[in-house]
């Protein structure tokens, strides 16, 4: 049965004009109020993965499942209301001439009524910290407050799961952190399942599983432990593990060091 | 972040300010029609009702609260067609009759020193002159009286004849040109780009019959008037980047010019392209279907003071008309 | 020689109000041998005072001097030169490539400050040879490679001008962190080779913590601190600045917090592993 994962991938593949294998029999499952990171180098995958997931390309072969339902032509207009997205340029999705509009925008095309869309995107700019910001124009914001307008309007088509594709590669510190503060409130308290597609370590390391990909395939999950584990499998997929996982991994075969110490290096890098 | 905020618009709570933006378009478009309508002729009869409109115009925008200089300054950037238009009328026209004598103008040695050096004083000391449009005016009008007062050392002459009806059709041009500039800026003055854009897809939507996609073209109207700020500010950020690597418009060679107009364009059609792309993903993810139905979040009203705004509009122009019909 | 600044103040025209960016800056830099690291919260007005340098800024008040030349410069006087002596990079510059072929957009620069077709080929090739770019991708157009090797091509660009001065604008922003290594590392060189003065702008204090000798911090458009980075990191009035810690400094404060382990101020990971070693015993 499908329908005990929120998402099921099943052998998927995809080529780029039949020549370039972007994906190569992928499989895995999301379970429910799960948040996922996926890590790979630039090249190995990551991003036609989620266009995938959001239908935005066809698989070349192999099936996806989104809450029980088959990702297909018949069933896309169902699957958009389940699976949202935000992608990596704050620019390049802010539709809407004002915040408010831009909430609106996937409401409008939802045909929800006049007085509904107006309550919702009040209570999701309030959500994201943006109400009292609705009427400013995209170019008056900053990198963190655009990504933050996107996320409230996918929430406020009110999908189970979001994707956030590199959503924090362009901001600042700053930005990065108001939307990781969101990305926790989003999974803890409103239960959404979260997946974020990044190449920062430190910033999967928060999440409940990971899922590495190297040119196209998977080559390693598991919870985050696990995966840091395995450092030299992940040096060979050109991902580097942040300094202080490299310590806690250092620290971990030193058996002289107090296991205290070992702890707090490993709640240090957790709790960010 | 920029300064720049998309149009002209500045806030207010006059009545405006807050007719319905469909209302201020519909009447705009009717009083233009009506000012283009009326006829020119040397009948003093046209000039005097352009010069009522004109006093119409100047009352709205007292009553709008927008500051005078400000709608006056919109006529800047085309003082010089003004200018021009008014002078060619002036002394192209050779029916009537003559206002004064005929003026004899020289092209001599002094006049074409005077000129220079009027033009040369008119450049240094403008910065300091507020009313920039009235002084352009003298200056002009400078040109030409230099050639009239100062004939020494003349080469050849030409006379100038003023003739009322020349007057006449120069002064009705020029205001009818006035007329239109401002009231076109008090619409962009009082109303916001949303606003906007909103009244002309509605006003638009009519052409649906005739199947042309009005939806779509609001949607391009719509994601153009949200990007020109961003695109203002990533063409300034490549200019500066293209500055430091030596890319100067003051102190280089023209055909170096080209190809660093080429530096700019080219990094802005790409940023553009991939825009296109990164945003057709985003809509078509978010729902959108080219001319599926879709609900708007903008709610307009139309209300009283809208309604006797478009009747006064259409009860001017109806004047204009009858007025034309029985002459 | 070198950029001073002497009580430089810069405002931006508002609508309305102008707007400080940077005010009263007074700034010494040497044309060899620094490597400093510009910090400052998103608006402190770090790349207003770094376009301050080549002249792309001229001050509102105050005087800045680039090589000897005086700015405001006095009128009619040519400073389009000093964008070849100090060569600025700007965040995200992959944006700036336009031309057919990379070896012609690193070229690019030389040719604007009259070098031959044939003196830019070479400064280029050496360029493209510093960033690590092929040989077999100087004939490809640059919009076909990564937005990493993009990135080195258009810094090419700028290194391929020979500028005597180096400042970049958040280079690494948007790199992963392998890029970001591999990027640094070749400042670093450039650095340590040629002594060269490199300005580098940044948020990530682990890179400052690393690469810089000396830090520059700006706060709210006022230079609050200009020293090493020893003394900035066991600063008394550090939190003052609105900085992060580098991250082994974060370590060690937290352990001192949490396992009762006494803080003392280590840098790189080597040491810090050592001093755990010493001190964290079961």
């Amino acid at each position: 049965m499908q329908v005990n994962f929120m998402i099921k991938v099943s052998d998927l593949s995809f080529s780029y004009n039949n020549v370039d294998e972007a994906l190569k029999h992928v499989d895995l499952e999301i379970s429910k109020g799960s948040w996922v990171s996926i890590l790979g180098h630039n090249g190995s995958g990551k991003s036609t993965l989620s266009k995938l997931l959001v239908g935005l390309l066809s698989p070349s072969s192999g099936e996806i499942y989104i809450d029980g339902m088959k990702l297909d032509e018949a069933h896309i207009a169902q699957i958009r209301k389940k699976i949202g997205i935000v992608f990596q340029n704050p620019d390049n999705q802010f539709v809407g001439v004002t915040v408010k509009h831009d909430i609106a925008f996937g409401l409008e095309n939802q045909c929800i009524p006049y007085n509904e869309m107006v309550e919702k995107i009040h209570h999701y700019a309030s959500l994201v910290g943006m109400e009292e910001l609705l009427s400013k124009e995209p170019h008056q914001l900053s990198g963190g407050q655009k990504q933050r307008v996107a996320i409230a309007g996918a929430l406020a088509m009110e999908q189970d799961i979001m994707i956030l594709d590199e959503a924090t590669s362009m901001l600042d510190p700053e930005g990065t952190q108001e939307i990781i503060t969101l990305i926790k409130l989003l999974n803890k308290d409103l239960n959404k399942t979260i997946i974020t597609i990044t190449h920062e370590l430190s910033f999967a390391a928060q999440s409940d599983y990971l899922i590495v990909l190297k040119d196209g395939e998977v080559i390693l999950q598991g919870t985050p432990k696990e995966v840091f584990n395995q450092e030299d499998l992940l040096k060979s997929s050109n991902l580097e593990l942040p300094f202080g996982l490299s310590l806690y991994n250092e620290v971990a075969k030193d058996h002289t060091i107090d296991h205290k110490v070992l702890e707090a290096l490993w709640a240090f890098n957790s709790k960010t | 972040m920029n300064n720049i905020t998309i149009g002209q618009f500045i806030p207010g709570n006059s009545w405006l300010h807050k007719l319905d933006p469909r209302i201020k378009i519909l009447s705009l478009v009717i009083l233009l029609v009506g000012t283009f309508m009326i006829p020119i002729s040397v009948n003093p009869i046209p000039l005097i009702t352009m010069s009522l409109i004109f006093v119409g115009i100047m009352v709205l925008t007292a009553s709008s609260g927008i500051p005078m200089r400000k709608v006056l300054n919109g006529l800047r950037p085309i003082v010089f067609l003004l200018t021009f238009t008014f002078f060619i009328q002036l002394f192209y026209v050779k029916t009537g009759t003559l206002v004064t004598d005929p003026i004899v103008m020289y092209i001599s040695l002094t006049s074409i020193a005077g000129i220079i050096i009027w033009l040369i004083f008119y450049n240094w000391s403008k910065k300091y002159i507020k009313t920039r449009i009235l002084y352009f005016f003298i200056t002009a009008f400078m040109v030409f009286f230099i050639q009239a007062m100062l004939p020494y050392v003349s080469f050849t002459s030409y006379t100038l004849y003023i003739y009322d009806e020349g007057l006449i059709r120069a002064g009705f041009i020029f205001i009818r040109i006035t007329n239109v500039i401002i009231m076109t800026s008090l619409l962009t003055f009082t109303t916001m780009t949303t606003d906007l854009n909103y009244g002309i897809e509605s006003l638009l939507k009519p052409l649906k019959v005739i199947k042309v996609p009005v939806d779509v073209i609001a949607m391009m109207l719509s994601l153009t008037l949200r990007y020109i700020p961003t695109l203002l500010g990533e063409t300034e950020k490549i200019m500066k980047a293209q500055a430091s690597r030596g890319v100067d418009f003051k102190e280089s060679k023209f055909k170096d010019k080209v190809v660093q107009i080429i530096s700019l364009l080219i990094p802005v059609f790409v940023i553009s392209f991939k825009r296109a792309e990164d945003l057709g993903n985003a809509m078509e993810v978010r729902g959108y279907v080219i001319g599926a139905k879709r609900t708007r979040i903008d709610e307009y009203h139309i209300g009283f003071v809208d309604i006797f705004s478009l009747i006064i509009s259409c009860v001017i122009l109806g004047l204009i008309i009858y007025s034309k019909v029985i002459s | 020689m070198g950029i001073q600044f002497k009580d430089v103040s810069y405002a931006y025209k508002g609508l309305k109000v102008n707007y400080d960016a940077i005010r009263h800056i007074n700034l010494n830099i040497k044309d060899k041998g620094e490597l400093i690291a510009i910090v400052g919260q998103t608006g402190s007005g770090k790349s207003t005072l770094v376009q301050h340098m080549n002249a792309l800024l001229l001050p509102s008040s105050g005087n800045v001097v680039v090589f000897g030349q005086n700015l405001p410069p006095k009128k009619k006087e040519k400073i389009n030169y000093l964008r070849q002596k100090v060569g600025l990079v700007f965040q995200f510059p992959e944006y700036q490539l336009f031309e057919e072929t990379i070896l012609k957009d690193i070229m690019f620069g030389p040719k604007n400050f009259k070098s031959t077709e044939a003196e830019a080929m070479i400064m280029a090739k050496k360029a493209a040879q510093i960033v690590g770019i092929d040989e077999s991708l100087y004939e490809q157009s640059p919009f076909r490679i990564s937005g990493g090797q993009m990135r080195r091509v258009a810094i090419a660009g700028i290194l391929a001008m020979e500028p005597e001065i180096l400042v970049l604008d958040e280079p690494t922003r948007g790199l992963d962190p392998r890029g970001r290594n591999d990027l640094m590392a070749i400042f670093k060189e450039l650095h340590e080779k040629d002594n060269k003065t490199i300005i580098l702008i940044s948020h990530d204090m682990d890179l400052v913590s690393e690469y810089a000798k000396r830090v520059i911090v700006l706060d709210d458009g006022i230079l609050v601190f200009d020293g090493t980075k020893e003394d900035l990191f066991e600063h008394p009035d550090f939190e003052s600045f609105h900085l992060d810690l580098p991250t082994p400094l974060k370590i060690l404060k937290y352990l001192e917090k949490e396992v009762g382990i006494p803080y003392q101020p280590k840098y790189d990971f080597d040491s810090l592993l050592n001093y755990l070693k010493e001190v964290a015993h079961e």
